[in-house]
Order: structure tokens, then sequence, then C-alpha cells
């Protein structure tokens, strides 16, 4: 499991622009940081808490929480994949939804990885097929498909 | 759980790669190539059924224009129409009244109430038209051999006022084109590779299939694809509402300029720009009878290819614009670094709505066989580093992410 100050001095070493804005204590950070995977600048906020060893914890819960400050992301219900394609509902700010970036079930981040490594990147290019379906209407960048319940709200599906 | 695809992954500019996904879309598929085949030469047998004016009075009948040269594209991309042009040669007297001859092939193939093709013929001036009910049309051009190179003829030309023959040989210049035009095996390889990328999966399903005999000339030529692309841009131009009753610029006028446009370009993007250019160059020729450029066919001179077009030094003048507007807003999709509404427009303007929606959806889908194969490369800010500049990035210790994960969502995480 890698320390916050492991992950804090990688995210400056990777990405540079990405500042460091406050650390709530000494397991947690937030950082910020302009993301242009195509040619708009989004200003994207990283907020991630190292869990305790004993934490009866999923890696779903304690994912590295990714949501896009500005421009807000655009919700589409008429486009595919609307009205807006992978992403987890914040229920303390239903406009600031976060990104979906990788399958918890599928275990393709753990506690052990860096975030530079792989969540920034994944954010970028989340952002780029995002640009895309604001184009096409069409989700282009794969996925797994969320079911829905009889309400309407999205589920995830077991991998 | 994504599945990485395998390759290829040919290297070749984001320009180009666009361009070729728009080519891709508006040829016709090999369905269609048979389907029209079928359809022609089911429509010449009943010309010369028993029964038909015609019977006993058909030699031959062969592809023209677009259709033998492989430069045909769809006239309705979004509904994968097309339109064949057909010479049917008729055993007739080269100065039989034109009249006569079309209203004898009108006959011949709208045949009897409750017949094949009855109610789906028109009558042109140097033509019959069959209209299917898939919107496909074939245009049958009765010609009259005539003494002369190889299949020369006479067509007959009929409209109200107007009535005469017209020296020509379609044949000629369809075997002239096909054996003058370059090819370029490099181009074939780039242009099969990024159909596959985009395709994904059709690497695997191909392996198993022996590969066709016979690679069609829009697949090996990038002058080919080039003029493709420049009649497609025609097409769209000539939608406007403004132009509705002016004459295109013929497609084998585009194509015997083409022959004399140099050598081929490595480059998509540049082979359709040296393309435009070479017909601009020709359009400042004003020697024609109307003051306006001439086109000949090359296989036979008597064969005047632009009889018809220009009308007059304005409509010469007018495509020259459109030309130009072409070369520019190519320039500006090879140098400048468009964001994909960007490119999505310019795509959209120079050739249509389904095809430009393509490209882009090409362009992700390529984006998202990179990102699977953890060869998606990411520049500083994030940003997605495309086509060749992607080979060059090493501003930042890591280009691509440690390893590719699959987008999920719903529900909703706790603060």
């Amino acid at each position: 499991m890698k320390t916050i100050e492991e992950q804090i001095r990688a995210m400056e070493a990777q990405w540079p622009g990405f500042k460091l804005i406050s650390q709530a204590d000494d397991r947690s950070a937030e950082w910020q940081g302009v993301l242009a995977p195509d040619k708009r600048e989004h200003v994207v906020r990283i907020r991630y808490r190292v869990p305790m060893v004993l934490e009866n914890i999923t890696l779903k819960d304690v994912q590295p929480r990714v949501q896009v400050l500005r421009p807000l992301l655009e919700w589409h219900a008429d486009y595919e994949q609307g009205p807006i394609p992978h992403v987890y509902a914040s229920h303390a700010d239903p406009k600031l939804p976060y990104l979906c970036l990788f399958s918890p079930a599928g275990r393709e981040w753990g506690t052990g990885d860096f975030i530079s490594d792989t969540t920034v990147f994944w954010a970028a290019e989340w952002l780029y097929f995002y640009e895309g379906w604001l184009v096409t209407k069409k989700w282009r960048g794969g996925g797994q498909h969320v079911g829905r319940t009889a309400d309407g709200v999205k589920q995830l599906e077991t991998v | 759980m994504n599945v990485a695809y395998q390759g290829p992954w040919p290297q070749l500019s984001e320009a180009d790669a666009s361009l070729m996904d728009v080519a891709r879309r508006i040829q016709l598929s090999k369905t269609k190539h048979e389907v029209a085949e079928q359809n022609f030469r089911a429509l010449c047998q009943h010309v010369d059924r028993e029964g038909s004016p015609l019977h006993k009075r058909v030699i031959e009948c062969y592809p023209s224009g677009s259709f033998a040269t492989g430069t045909a594209i769809a006239s309705r991309v979004a509904k994968n129409q097309h339109d064949v042009g057909v010479v049917i040669e008729l055993e007739v007297a080269a100065n039989t009244n034109p009249q006569m001859i079309l209203e004898l092939l009108f006959e011949a193939i709208n045949g009897e109430q409750g017949s094949r093709y009855h109610g789906k013929v028109t009558q042109n001036s140097r033509c019959v038209t069959v209209k299917y009910d898939d919107g496909t049309t074939v245009d049958l051009m009765p010609i009259a051999r005539t003494s002369g190179p190889q299949r020369t003829g006479q067509l007959f030309h009929f409209k109200a006022g107007e009535s005469y023959h017209k020296p020509v040989n379609p044949w000629g210049f369809a075997d002239h084109f096909n054996r003058h035009v370059e090819f370029d095996p490099a181009f074939h390889q780039v242009f099969k590779g990024r159909r596959l990328l985009v395709e994904g999966e059709a690497l695997l399903k191909a392996e198993t299939q022996p590969m066709p005999d016979h690679c069609p000339i829009e697949e090996k030529s990038s002058r080919v694809v080039a003029l493709q692309l420049i009649k497609r841009n025609r097409d769209i131009v000539w939608r406007q509402a403004a132009r509705r009753n002016m004459r295109k610029p013929p497609s084998v006028v585009l194509a015997a300029i083409a022959l004399d446009a140099g050598p081929v370009a490595p480059s998509l993007v540049d082979e359709t720009i040296a393309v435009a250019r070479a017909i601009r160059t020709k359009l400042l020729d004003k020697s024609g009878p109307r003051g306006t450029v001439q086109v000949l066919n090359p296989a036979y001179a008597l064969d005047v290819f632009t009889d018809r077009w220009p009308e007059n030094l304005h409509a010469q003048n007018l495509f020259d614009s459109d030309l130009r507007r072409l070369i520019v807003e190519l320039y500006r999709l090879r140098n400048d670094d468009l964001s994909l509404q960007d490119r999505s427009e310019l795509l959209r303007d120079l050739f249509g709505e389904s095809a430009a929606s393509y490209a882009i959806e090409s362009h992700l889908d390529v984006r998202r066989h990179e990102m699977e194969a953890s060869r998606m490369q990411i520049g500083p800010k994030g940003k997605v580093v495309t086509g060749l500049a992607a080979t060059t990035v090493a501003t930042v210790p890591r280009t691509t992410a440690a390893r590719p994960a699959t987008r999920e969502g719903g529900g909703h995480l706790p603060e």
C-alpha cells in the first residue's frame, strides 16, 4: 500500500500542474489541476484517503474521487448512455458526479498503485471520450454496461 | 474486461486518417458493386429479350464513367445509394435518329404494364434511367459502334430543340485510365491497415478468410481515392439550393485531368490537394469553343468531355472557387491542431454529415483501441497525442497509463 506522502511525491513528479490543495489529515490529500485531452481545459479535483489496514472498506469505496469542477459536465439524457456516461452520483453535490475510471470488481486499481500512474491518465482518457460524446452523441470509450433498476437509478453489474 | 486490439497499427497523420475514413464511408461496398453489376446485366438482357423493340440489337453492355474507373461513390451516403452508368452498344446505323433510339430504348425497358421495370424508367437527353426500389439508379446510354479505335461509337442526344450525334469512347477512356493511374503498394497497406484498426475485430475475422483475388483499385491508388473525395465535395456543394439547376462538373472530366497531376503523393491529404490543384490549373485554360476549358478523351480525341460543362466562364470560375475552398480547408485539416468539434465541422462542410460522423467515430474507436492496448499517448495537461505526433512524445516520464482500465459507473460513492 502506498502512503499518502508517496502519492504526493509521485504526483509532484509526474503531474506538476496538479497542485496539492489540502491535507485534512495525515492519510488524505486533495489535488486540483487542469486536464485538456482534446482542446478544452477541464479543472479537475482528485481526493484520496489512504485506508487504515484494519478498515473494512471495499475497493469501490476506497478509490480516488475524481470530479470535474469547471466547466461543469453537460447532461444530455438523449445521448447514448446519457445523461452522463460512466459516473457515480455525488449526493453532496449532484452537479459534480465522480468519474468512473476503472472496474473495482475487476480489481483494476489498488491501494498499491500510484494515482499519478493510473487515475490521472484514466481521467484524461475519460475526458477525451466525453468530448467525443459531446460531438457524436455516442460513447466510444468502452466500458461495462450498467443495469438500471425499476426507478431508473443505475447500478453496477457484477463483473 | 476490455480485449486489447492486436494491430496492425499503421503510422499515418490524423488528417490522412480522417480522409481515409471519409473515403471508406463514401465508397461502394463489394456487395453494392456486385448488386450493381447484376442489375445492369439483367437490364441489358431485358432490352434484348424476345418481343423487345431492340431484340437482337444489343451487341454489348459495360460500365462506363466512375464505375469503370473505380472512382464511383455513393450518391446518398446515409442510404448507401449509388448511380451506375452503363453503355449499351446497339447494332443500329450511327446516323439513326436520336429521338427514335432513345424512345425505343425507353419502350424496351419500360415494357408492358406489370412488367419488371414498368414505371421505373425515365428518358433523358442521352440515356434512359432505371430507378430501383432502394433508390439506386442505372443510366443506360445507347451508342452505335463506329469504325475507329476499339469500341468507338456515336451517342444519341435528343431533347426539345436539340438532336445530334456525338463521337464517344467510354470504354477506351476507362481502359486508358486504369492503365495509366498510379498505384502505390505502400498506400494500399496503410489504407487497409487503417480499416482494420477502425473495425478492430476485422483482423481476427480476416485471418480465417482467404485473401481476395482482386484488390479493388480504390484500395490501391491514392489518386483514385483523392478523386472520390473531390467528387464527394462537389456533390455536397451541389446540394445548395442555388446550384439546383446547374450542371455539375462531370466526373470523367475530373478523372482525365487527374491523370496529368504528376506523381502520386504518399499522403492522401497531399494527394487530394495536388489533384485539386491540377484541376484548378487546367481551369485556367479558356481555349474551348465557349471560351471555357476543353478536356478531350485521351483515348479518342474526337470525344470532347467538356461539350456540356462548363456552360460558360461563370460556371468554370464557380468550380474553381469550390476547389480553392477545398484546398484551404484541407490545409487546415493537415496543419492545425483541431479539436474534435472543429474537425467534425470541417469534415461535415466538405464531405457531408454521414461521412463526417463516421470519420469522427472511427477516430474515437481507434483511440479506444490504443487505450485498451496501453498505446494511448498522453502528453502534458493530459493531452491525448494522436497520429504521427504520438510517436515522438517524450516530455513526461510516463506517457501511457500503467495499465488499461474498464469504465464502469452507476450508483453513488460515499463522500
